[in-house]
């Protein structure tokens, strides 16, 4: 508070000032201070608001005519009571009052000239009486004066910043996943405007404007806002008790209410689920140009391939749908690359060999996908990074368990079901498990056993289970380490009640089927960026497998292998130009085996095999260089040592069989020289190439160099590719991919026809190694990245698959062979967090070869048929059409999603030919096609 | 081998459309020319034996003297994966070639012809070094002096230690294990180390076991081929040696089992037997079942002893096939018509088939045909015997 004295304008008061005044007013304690008299003067306001006469005018004017030579000085200010009620209710102004001073500088007399509220001006008469002046001074003397002076009460001068205390805190969580919302705005409209509950020491807006002031809050049109932090967490401190309406405010949420009670003393503690405008599984979508060095590469995100119809969510079956990979048969899990046989190509997790894909029934990878980051897929021309493979590569790239919170969910469809968790464990470990159960024996062994004739059964099931456990350790910021185990089991039982085939000596049981099969995979890996220019990536894996089954009594097999696979890579970037890398891939598999089978003579054949070594002893190097800011060239050499095989390997890379020099003169083993290069033509347009030497050992692996069952001296297989290709990057979601490419494969091991007889061989052979293959295409993929909206693409290839055929000295199709292979691909999200997508293929019918007569078996009596061409005619072409419908309920907690999965849509229109059935003489043939398939699943997701 | 499993198991559980065809492998029609079964006489033969041939056929008639071109190939190559390769295909030279008479709704020929001497000897199913074709858990059984002797010196030592067994006794030529057989044939004894050679006579002799085709070219139809094993088993049959005949089909019963789509039949169930030409009648009525099961007489089965040195019973495989009146299906549907099914889980040609009577009650007729073949898992190449018989019956219905 304050007092100011003002000049009366009233002629007796002018005349009072006349002679008692010669000093300027005191206006406030702040002129007290010491500011020169002139700035201080401040213009008074009258009754009216008007502005009165400025008194250093009357004063001089007093002065003039007075003689008033000093105006009291306050010397002691004595401040007012401010009743609390007052304060409380806001009441604020200011008392107008006349005082007569003393010649000693008291204050003798005081009334009230303009009142503000009875009590306040007693108030302010109270303190003002107790002032102490220093006495005016007129012709040298101490003389009374009578003045004026405003008591000003003011608010703002007594009020007292807030005790500050939360008193209303929480979290917002994403419904559903329970993800913690961060930046999120949170405003409280306080709805009982004058908190009459809340007892505040003054009034509201007063208060509401002092918290608004507080650290980690403000005031915002009326409004008290806060953020949350990065843990979903917020607080608000010092609210009035009153009733607050909460409103959670973000772009990618709907806008949330609630109404709050905030207590007096009580902390209000809340936690709100706000529900996403869009439940993507991709959150996160970068776009823009990742460097990209492969040639042929294509990378799908695990959350793009879930959505496509007809795969069952299966990450790894993906490839299926990419360019340049063929139709796979029915119910197949068979990868034709470029026209190139299934075991041309090699699957790799994080760069260390699995020992099995997929389940033996049902078709279903092994590897769960959600485990999964991204499916890097090489149809060809990739670096010497790999080794072992002459068609195509498919790495998949596991990720890492998240560290945010413990997530996870239950699934369950039609096949099996499975559980997956993972979550934090400490600031740097975190953890993943996940497990899976096949429970399609158990339905098979109750119709069997007890709907069905009891006669068959099923002995116990299930097909399969399988699991993984991971640990992440985030050593430091340039290193991380992770640990994981993977492990399955398939098995299957069949037994027919008085069955009896095949020979005891084979195996007891004579009326049963049964087969097992188990691995367990422990995988390393670590790693390390050091000191910025060096990286090290480092895997080794461990797997121990056993497998056995019997067939009734006509064959038996035990088998155990021990798998250890090490990759080491280092890279060492030597400029923004170069970089160099270096690497070792050592597979080696210790093999042992029995096989109890009868031959073609009719000849049990007791096949043992112990410590059989197979693999693969790579070492590789490469430079990445960029002589020009816009090539990119990466040469590569690299050698592949086979253990298990016994023959003279090249010296030199072998991209065709060099007929003048004898290349055969080196270990059993095959040097690779591979070289891409990546161009930009343009902002947006590159144009690459790349060519190479592959190799791998002789397939089928381990059977055609065998001492009985095949010839262990043939070579390892070799390859040579040739791409070329443009990538055209149409905008940030949209891009153009053209690839065409030429492979020759050369050393394939054939089985023995008779047109190979040699009268100079006591024994012919079982398998020779003049196979010849030939690939070449055009593939073409243009793809739409995923958006919150919609991610899809259309890939066409057309290729042609030829393999040498001895008897005709010329190509022949090969029965891969796929001219035309079109397939249409998209997944939209709909509103109501409904995903719909849908996949059209239309792929040139498989090629046959056509029957032009019979030979009726006696002994069999059976009758096979006489081929004519090899693979000249073909069947009808395949079209059909797969949709999905996945939905997803948002509860609280947990999200609730299912999916509905129907293939071949399109039958009752068109039936796509999957395989010709022939009556017994092959005069009447029926095609078979597959009916329509739905799938459904459920996923709790917590 | 686990792909094969598992491709099993899934092409078991595949939901795929399928229709039958209107002719099938058991129904002979009249206007197919259709191969019931060929016969060797015997089931096995050693080079210089005479065979005969018989084959009979049903559906369409032909002259199967002037029709048929008959060729062999003694010379045939197989491998572990049953891949067969003819070195050598000439035409067949026989002794005699007539035809014969099975029975009245069939026809048959009979082919003579004669065994090459040489035709194990010259071979290229079995290499100059013979012990190669032995699998080692065999090669255990077998003295390693055998093992180390050449192809023609093993023929040799058979085809000497048949003559002595015959008598009278040779000057022999062979040194070595003919001391075997020489030891004891001055004292006009059995050999003292004939125990020895006998001991593994039977598996030896499985590798001097050859394939020949022999194939019927029928002119306006298709080849049929057979595949005959020549051994050297028969000359030693007094020596216990796995000797393999023609089985001998007796009878075959029909059960009528109560319930459709029944698997097995109880011995107190209803039956009635098909003997040789005397029809028997099978009364049809809804809801049962009807099993057919084909008896070959037990004094015919045969027993071998492995090549694992377990003594084995032989196994047959029956093979069903069927002929209708032709003027009772006149203008009736194939899918009305009698059928003859595999009982399932049977897993092939086992002993039950099911009789699937016709829907029309016009077909009462029919002719049936078992042709029955022997086998024994892990006697290596060995001969197969078989056999064909014959039945009339008649359906009734209530």
């Amino acid at each position: 508070m304050h007092g100011k004295v003002k000049a009366v304008s009233t002629a007796a008061s002018l005349f009072l000032a006349a002679i008692l005044f010669s000093a300027k007013p005191v206006l406030s304690s702040e002129i007290n201070s010491g500011e020169d008299d002139e700035e201080a003067i401040e213009l008074v306001l009258d009754e009216d608001g008007e502005e009165a006469v400025e008194l250093a005018e009357e004063i001089e004017f007093i002065d003039d005519e007075s003689g008033l030579e000093k105006m009291p000085e306050i010397l002691e200010f004595v401040e007012a009571d401010y009743p609390e009620e007052f304060i409380k209710d806001g009441v604020e102004g200011t008392v107008l009052l006349e005082l007569l001073i003393s010649e000693t500088g008291g204050v003798d007399s005081v009334s009230v000239v303009h009142s503000l509220h009875p009590l306040l001006d007693t108030c302010a008469i109270e303190a003002v009486k107790k002032f102490k002046f220093s006495p005016a001074q007129a012709g040298g003397e101490n003389v009374a004066v009578m003045l004026q002076y405003e008591y000003r009460f003011s608010l703002r001068d007594v009020i007292s910043v807030p005790e500050s205390y939360v008193n209303f805190s929480g979290r917002i969580l994403e419904r559903g996943t329970r993800r913690p919302v961060g930046d999120m705005l949170v405003a409280l409209k306080f709805l009982d405007t004058l908190c009459s509950g809340a007892d505040l020491p003054m009034p509201f807006s007063f208060y509401i404007e002092q918290i608004g002031k507080f650290e980690g809050q403000r005031l915002e049109d009326g409004l008290l806002v806060t953020e949350t932090d990065s843990d979903g967490t917020f607080k608000f401190t010092s609210l009035p008790a009153c009733k607050v309406q909460v409103s959670l405010v973000s772009p990618d949420y709907d806008l949330f209410i609630s109404d709050e009670q905030i207590g007096k003393l009580e902390e209000v503690r809340a936690t709100y689920y706000v529900k996403r405008t869009d439940y993507s599984d991709y959150e996160l979508v970068v776009y823009g140009k990742a460097e990209e060095k492969e040639v042929s590469r294509r990378q799908l995100s695990v959350a793009e391939v879930k959505r496509i119809p007809g795969l069952g969510g299966d990450a790894v079956k993906v490839v299926q749908a990419m360019p340049g990979v063929a139709r796979p048969s029915v119910m197949g899990t068979d990868v034709v690359v470029r026209g190139a046989p299934s075991w041309d190509s090699r699957f790799f997790v994080d760069g260390v060999s699995v020992p099995l894909l997929y389940h033996l029934v049902g078709s279903t990878s092994i590897y769960p996908s959600d485990a999964l980051e991204t499916i890097d897929f090489y149809p060809g021309g990739f670096s010497t990074r790999y080794g072992g493979a002459v068609a195509g590569v498919i790495e998949m790239k596991s990720r890492r368990s998240k560290t945010d919170r413990l997530q996870g969910y239950v699934d369950l469809s039609m096949l099996d079901g499975s559980i997956f968790v993972e979550g934090p464990i400490n600031e740097k470990v975190s953890f993943m498990a996940s497990g899976r159960r096949n429970f399609t024996g158990d339905l098979l062994n109750l119709y069997f056993n007890h709907l069905a004739s009891g006669d068959i059964g099923f002995a116990v099931a299930p097909f399969y289970w399988d699991y993984l456990l991971r640990t992440d350790i985030a050593i430091d910021k340039n290193h991380h380490m992770f640990v994981s185990l993977l492990g399955s089991r398939d098995s299957l039982g069949l037994f027919i009640n008085g069955l009896d085939v095949g020979s005891s000596e084979i195996g007891e049981a004579t009326n049963s089927l049964n087969m097992k099969l188990m691995f367990h995979t422990l995988t390393a890996g670590l790693d390390s960026r050091i000191n910025g220019r060096w990286n090290n990536y480092l895997r080794f894996s461990g797997t121990y497998l056993t497998e056995g089954g019997a067939l009734f009594g006509v064959a038996k097999y035990e088998s155990s292998l021990y798998l250890s696979h090490l990759r080491n890579q280092v890279s060492f970037t030597a400029s923004d130009k170069v970089t160099v890398n270096a690497g070792a891939d050592i597979e080696l598999m210790n093999h042992d085996m029995i096989l109890i089978i009868p031959s073609g003579q009719n000849l049990i054949m007791r096949d043992t095999t112990d410590n059989e070594l197979f693999g693969v002893v790579g070492g590789y190097a490469n430079v990445e260089w960029k002589p020009i800011d816009k090539l990119q060239l990466i040469p590569g050499i690299r050698y592949d040592y086979y253990p298990e095989l016994d023959y003279k390997g090249s010296v030199v890379p072998a991209f065709w069989d060099y007929g003048i020099i004898n290349n055969r003169r080196g270990a059993s083993g095959e040097p690779s020289f591979r070289i891409n290069g990546r161009y930009e033509i343009m902002d947006g347009h590159v144009a690459k190439a790349a060519v190479g030497s592959y190799s791998q050992t002789p397939e089928p692996i381990g059977q055609v160099i065998h001492p009985t069952w095949g010839e262990p001296d043939l070579p390892a297989t070799k390859a040579a590719q040739y791409v070329i290709g443009h990538e055209w990057r149409i905008s940030d979601i949209l891009s153009l991919d053209a690839q065409t490419y030429f492979n020759r494969q050369w050393d394939v091991p054939r089985s023995f026809d008779t047109i190979d007889y040699d009268p100079n061989l006591e024994i012919q052979k079982l398998y020779l190694s003049d196979g010849k293959r030939r690939t070449y295409g055009l593939e073409l993929m243009l793809r739409h990245m995923r958006t919150e909206k919609f991610f899809g693409w259309i890939s066409y290839t057309l290729s042609r698959s030829e393999r040498w055929d001895k008897a005709r000295n010329r190509f022949v199709l090969a029965r891969e062979d796929e001219p035309h292979h079109l397939q249409l691909l998209g997944s939209w999200s709909l509103k109501n967090d409904l995903d719909l997508g849908g996949r059209l293929r239309f792929v040139s019918g498989r090629p046959t070869t056509p029957i032009v007569g019979i030979v009726e078996d006696a002994n069999s009596k059976s009758i096979r048929p006489i081929y004519g061409k090899p693979n000249s005619t073909r069947m009808d072409p395949f079209l059909q059409l797969d949709l999905r419908l996945d939905k997803k309920v948002i509860y609280e907690k947990w999200i609730l999603s299912y999916y509905c999965d129907l293939q071949n849509v399109l039958w009752p229109i068109y039936r796509s030919p999957e395989f010709v059935f022939h009556n017994y003489n092959y005069t009447e043939k029926q095609t078979i096609s597959m009916i329509p398939m739905m799938s459904f699943g459920v996923r709790a997701q917590f | 081998m686990r792909y094969i499993i598992a491709g099993i198991t899934a092409a078991s559980f595949m939901i795929i459309s399928c229709e039958d065809f209107s002719a099938s492998y058991q129904r002979v029609d009249a206007g197919a020319f259709r191969l019931l079964n060929i016969q060797y006489y015997p089931a096995e033969a050693a080079p210089g034996d005479i065979v005969t041939l018989t084959a009979v056929f049903a559906g369409k008639e032909i002259d199967l003297e002037k029709l048929i071109d008959w060729r062999v190939s003694y010379n045939m190559l197989v491998d572990h994966y049953g891949t067969l390769t003819a070195v050598d295909d000439k035409p067949l030279e026989y002794h005699e070639i007539q035809t014969s008479f099975f029975s009245g709704n069939t026809q048959a020929v009979n082919v003579r012809f004669k065994i090459p001497e040489d035709c194990v000897r010259r071979s290229g199913s079995i290499p100059n070094n013979w012990a190669d074709l032995v699998p080692s858990y065999v090669k255990s059984s077998i003295p390693q002096e055998l093992l180390s002797m050449t192809k023609d010196e093993m023929v040799d030592l058979i085809e000497a230690y048949d003559r002595y067994l015959k008598g009278p006794h040779d000057n022999f030529t062979l040194d070595r294990p003919m001391s075997m057989i020489k030891a004891a044939s001055n004292e006009w004894q059995k050999p003292q180390y004939s125990e020895e050679l006998h001991s593994c006579l039977n598996t030896i002799l499985q590798f001097f076991t050859v394939p020949i085709r022999i194939s019927a070219n029928v002119k306006g139809e298709h080849t049929i081929q057979s595949t005959y094993s020549v051994r050297y088993n028969g000359k030693f049959y007094s020596l216990d040696i796995n000797y393999n005949n023609n089985p001998d089909i007796g009878f075959v019963r029909v059960y009528k089992v109560k319930g459709k789509n029944q698997l097995g039949f109880d011995e107190s169930d209803p039956f009635v037997d098909f003997f040789g030409y005397w029809p028997a009648i099978i009364e049809v009525e809804d809801g049962y079942t009807y099993i057919a099961e084909a008896i070959v007489y037990a004094n015919s089965i045969d027993y071998s002893v492995t090549l694992g040195g377990v003594t084995v019973e032989e196994e047959y495989r029956v093979y069903w096939q069927f002929q209708l009146d032709e003027d009772e299906i006149k203008g009736i549907p194939y899918s009305k018509y009698m059928d003859i099914t595999s009982v399932p889980g049977q897993l092939g040609a086992g002993p039950f088939a099911w009789i699937i009577p016709p829907a029309d009650k016009r077909i009462t007729k029919f002719t049936l045909w078992v042709s029955v073949t022997d086998h024994v898992t892990n006697e290596r190449l060995r001969p197969q015997g078989s056999a064909l018989a014959e039945f009339r019956g008649y359906f009734t219905y209530k």
